[in-house]
């Protein structure tokens, strides 16, 4: 199967695309249920048959332009740690949406801010975007500390916009302008 | 999903559209500023009208897309549209859209109209929530958005290109509790 061959580093980091062979990985570390637990729509328990079927399914839409996904693999080790993903593309637009998780050995440690902020670089430029948009359910204060370190701007809570496991729950919402991102 | 479709106001009738309808539709949205507004195709043709209008009893069936005709009673035109959109997932909330033909507004009746489709929203459909994103300047709408008692709740800066730019929209949201105090 062929993939984007392409390859973003960091001090730390290494992002690139995953392969259909890194899905038992990504099923260890998806196992303990906590990135499901505050993603909503991420199915969980997630089988290792689905997982590798979704690793396939990205795969394609990267290629295709609709989605770009990267894995995050530790630069010493080659461990693969979590993934952050860029979704609902409009370019039309100049708009796009992103997403990401780190199992949750890897938490802590500053690996996502420091991946994020590499992709964007990358991201920005190659789908020429004027504006990345993030959210979390409310409560997530990891992920909301991650925008905010990569100067991303609250613009809404979104009152019980989201049912997720027999709640409704607020959208954070935040935006990043390319304007900002490169004033920095 | 209930497929009730048709419902009254005091002026309107609120009603699904039918084939008949289709030069109507088509006359109406040959305004730029209103199909863009109403997020439909520009330039705006014909056959986008047939072809919308030809979805509708799909759309029904499945639930998650309901627009309605906008018909005054006493004249039996049909004036505009009133939808509520992308009820995609279990339990989530439905997106409000309107617009009327130019002729017929400023007569209060986008806010009936909607004040409707919010009552249909609570209580046939069983929602939490209505909201919509409402283009920044688009001060007829954001009028009837707050007679209708939604309340803004976030600015997505710079989301929508239009005439070189980048313009800012704004959420706007009612819950059914909040809803239901207003009855
Ligand atoms: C959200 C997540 C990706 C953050 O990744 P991370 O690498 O741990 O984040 P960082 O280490 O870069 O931390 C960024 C900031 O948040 C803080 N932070 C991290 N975890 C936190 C927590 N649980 N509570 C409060 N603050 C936290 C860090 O201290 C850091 O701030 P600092 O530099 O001022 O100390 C990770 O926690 C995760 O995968 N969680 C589960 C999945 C998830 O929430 N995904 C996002 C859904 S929107
Ligand atoms: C927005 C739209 C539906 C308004 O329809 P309408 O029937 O004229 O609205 P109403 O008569 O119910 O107006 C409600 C209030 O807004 C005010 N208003 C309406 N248009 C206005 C305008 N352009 N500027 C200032 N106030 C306006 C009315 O005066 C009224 O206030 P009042 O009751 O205090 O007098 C209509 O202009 C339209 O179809 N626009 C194009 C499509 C569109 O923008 N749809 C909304 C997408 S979010």
């Amino acid at each position: 199967m062929s993939t984007l061959q392409f390859t973003l580093q960091t001090d730390r980091l290494v992002l690139k695309p995953c392969e259909t062979a890194d899905a038992e990985c990504m099923h260890e570390l998806l196992e303990d249920g906590s990135v499901a637990d505050v993603i909503p729509g991420l199915p969980h328990p997630y089988s290792l048959v689905e997982i590798r079927e979704c690793i396939a399914k990205d795969i394609e839409l990267d290629l295709n332009g609709e989605t770009s996904h990267l894995g995050i693999f530790q630069k010493e080790t080659n461990q693969l740690m979590g993934l952050l993903m860029l979704v609902r593309i409009v370019k039309d637009h100049h708009y796009a949406e992103v997403g990401y998780w780190l199992g949750s050995d890897y938490r802590g440690k500053g690996y996502m801010t420091e991946a994020v902020k590499a992709a964007f670089k990358h991201w920005f430029d190659q789908f020429d975007l004027n504006r990345i948009v993030a959210h979390h359910i409310d409560g997530n204060k990891a992920s909301s500390n991650v925008m905010q370190k990569l100067g991303m701007a609250k613009e809404g809570e979104f009152v019980q916009h989201i049912w997720h496991q027999g709640q409704y729950r607020n959208a954070v919402w935040y935006g990043l302008l390319k304007k900002d991102f490169y004033a920095d | 999903m209930q497929t009730i479709t048709e419902f009254e106001t005091d002026r309107l009738v609120i009603r699904q559209f039918s084939e008949a309808d289709a030069p109507k539709v088509f006359e109406m949205l040959s305004d730029e500023e209103i199909a863009r507004n109403a997020g439909a195709p520009w330039p705006y043709e014909m056959k986008h009208a047939t072809g919308w209008i030809s979805m509708h009893d799909d759309l029904f069936k499945k639930g998650e897309t309901l627009p309605y005709a906008i018909e005054v009673k006493d004249t039996e035109e049909l004036i505009g549209c009133v939808s509520l959109n992308n009820m995609y997932t279990p339990n989530g909330p439905g997106d409000l859209g309107f617009w009327l033909g130019r002729n017929y507004w400023g007569n209060g009746y986008a806010t009936e109209a909607a004040k409707c489709m919010i009552e249909i929203g609570f209580q046939t459909l069983g929602l939490n929530k209505v909201y919509t994103f409402c283009l920044s300047g688009n001060v007829g709408s954001e009028h009837v958005l707050k007679k209708c008692g939604l309340i803004r709740e976030g600015v997505l800066r710079q989301q929508m290109p239009r005439g070189g730019k980048f313009i800012d929209m704004i959420y706007y949201g009612i819950l059914r509790e909040e809803w239901s105090q207003t009855i």
